[in-house]
């Protein structure tokens, strides 16, 4: 094997030697695969089946009975809710005028979504918006259900378009009818062909502020995408909004920058935790994650997949209760990477929980 | 007829690319049985959309990227996936070197220790060969991102295992050297 931790040459060889690194790391001796194709096949008609008789139905019948059904908002809509705060039993973050003080800030959102469609993820990161949209519940697992996701790009620049596709395939875009006026574009993988691999679909459109935005849908094949993505696409609203989060942070280190702030309603119910909110900050490669969940009693720092027998965690972060809230503060790059900032705990003490109760959230987060 | 045609070629696929994926996903997730959890998933999410693929021309990328999107949508909580970092498996004996499994069990280490994405984007860049497009392609971001995850995905390999030479620095013969330039990535692919 080559000793690609020997650094010394040029960074094309060092990136070569990391090449065969891999390499080797790969093709070392493996316990037997575990792996069922019949079991895949068993499951993947399973899943064929469900969609066929309950994902399409859904869908179908909102699409073409849109006249009737108008409008529909999904819940937690922040359009809904702009104005004051109000109380609430519903474990979505609430939305309020922006206050400069809360990272969760927001500038579009989905209007219209097919029924069903009413857990969301949110990712807010300094260049893209990024919400995407949980369909229903298939039996079949996170993984496989429907997801409907908007990015939002800064004002003046366009989503990329990839030369070629990891298959090896041409990226194009193909002109389609205007959304709300302005230009609109399926990403497919010929001039005449507006279907991604695998009958994907994307769709990039202008928002009504002239922004750039991209809708992308996965695990909806079965449904009429090249009419429900447009609808989607003209019901984007545009407005600044912060999301109330349930917890503050104070006296943050200055040299910090925020990387993303996430809030996911759905994602990990089936680990037991309603939604998960979060916000990531940097400093020099180093990333600190402050995460609130409510306290189930269950730990989150314990992992889903329990780590073989044998197998050494590292302990790492720090967490606490509050008011209903489980708190943790933690690096990827390890506790001592916090040292100069108080590490885990002293991150951790400036975080304050407010509770479960979105009532008592707050969009004055940073203080 | 036609359905067991499917399933004939379906699985006659998997034999043959099964264990390249399985690879990839032991690269991306650090643990074999996990990688053969992310497999079935990803063969299984094959399977379901086996019948719209006869026209792919690349289907060991579309393979590729299904498996790497069921990797990402499994790390999405911040917590869970980057603070328990898991120790090395036991290796089957073998013919393997101690100096390699020292080697092995320091890059495994490293890429343990970094976020979801960016050790997605040094597997495909470095062991996978794609270019920076074709990575940003099955990222689903920017050639710039991709640019940048790698830059800091291989500074952060070197730190990683430059302190672990430092800790583990002795007077044996293949002691590693303190790794040192900084990474500059650059804007060829």
């Amino acid at each position: 094997m080559t000793d690609f931790t020997h650094d010394h040459g040029t960074d094309n060889e060092y990136r070569a030697r990391l090449a065969s690194g891999l390499a080797a790391l790969a093709d070392a001796p493996a316990p037997a695969s575990r792996l069922d194709t019949a079991w895949a096949i068993h499951t993947g008609r399973s899943r064929l089946r469900r969609r066929r008789t309950g994902l399409l139905g859904a869908v179908t019948a909102v699409v073409l009975g849109a006249s009737l059904a108008g409008a529909v908002l999904p819940f937690g809509n922040p359009d809904a809710s702009t104005a004051p705060l109000t109380g609430g039993t519903s474990a979505l973050p609430r939305f309020g005028p922006d206050t400069g003080r809360d990272p969760m800030t927001i500038n579009a959102t989905f209007g219209w979504l097919p029924p069903g469609f009413e857990q969301y993820m949110y990712d807010v990161s300094p260049g893209k918006l990024s919400i995407t949209a949980l369909g229903p519940e298939t039996g079949a697992g996170d993984l496989l259900r429907g997801r409907i996701n908007l990015a939002v790009y800064p004002p003046g620049q366009e989503p990329p378009v990839p030369e070629m596709a990891s298959t090896g395939t041409k990226w194009y875009l193909i002109e389609t009818a205007p959304v709300n006026g302005h230009p609109a574009y399926w990403r497919g993988t010929g001039p005449d062909n507006p279907v991604g691999l695998g009958g994907q679909r994307f769709l990039r459109f202008r928002v009504p502020d002239g922004r750039w935005a991209e809708l992308t849908e996965s695990n909806l094949e079965s449904a009429p995408l090249e009419e429900m993505l447009p609808r989607i696409a003209a019901d984007v609203r545009t407005s600044r909004q912060a999301a109330a989060l349930p917890f503050t942070l104070r006296d943050l280190p200055s040299a910090y920058a925020l990387n993303s702030a996430n809030f996911d309603v759905g994602l990990e119910s089936a680990a037991g935790f309603p939604w998960m909110a979060s916000l990531t900050y940097v400093l020099d490669h180093t990333y600190v994650t402050v995460v609130a969940r409510p306290d189930t009693g269950r730990d989150p720092k314990q992992d889903p997949n329990p780590p073989q027998p044998g197998a050494e965690v590292t302990p790492s972060g720090a967490c606490k209760s509050q008011r209903g809230l489980r708190l943790c503060v933690g690096s990827p790059q390890g506790d001592d990477a916090l040292a100069a900032t108080g590490g885990p705990q002293g991150w951790l003490d400036r975080v304050t929980g407010l509770g479960a109760d979105p009532a008592d959230w707050t969009t004055d987060v940073i203080r | 007829m036609a359905k067991q045609n499917r399933d004939a070629e379906f699985t006659e696929y998997v034999a043959a690319r099964a264990p390249w994926l399985r690879k990839v996903a032991y690269l991306l997730c650090g643990d074999w049985h996990r990688a053969d959890d992310l497999v079935q998933e990803a063969v299984t999410k094959l399977y379901v959309r086996w019948a719209r693929l006869s026209g792919v021309e690349n289907l060991d990328g579309y393979a590729r990227t299904v498996l790497l999107n069921t990797f990402l949508a499994e790390q999405r909580s911040p917590w869970w996936r980057w603070t328990a970092r898991r120790g090395p498996e036991t290796v089957p004996e073998g013919t393997v070197s101690a100096l390699d499994v020292d080697a092995s069990i320091d890059l495994h280490r490293a890429l343990a220790a970094l976020p979801p994405r960016q050790r997605a984007t040094v597997v495909l860049r470095y062991y996978c060969d794609l270019t920076v497009e074709q990575t940003a392609a099955a990222l689903d971001c920017s050639a710039g991102n991709v640019k940048s995850q790698s830059s800091r995905g291989l500074d952060a390999l070197r730190r990683s295992l430059g302190r672990r030479r430092v800790q583990e620095e002795s007077p044996e013969p293949h002691a590693f050297r303190i790794p040192v330039p900084a990474e500059t990535e650059g804007t060829t692919s």
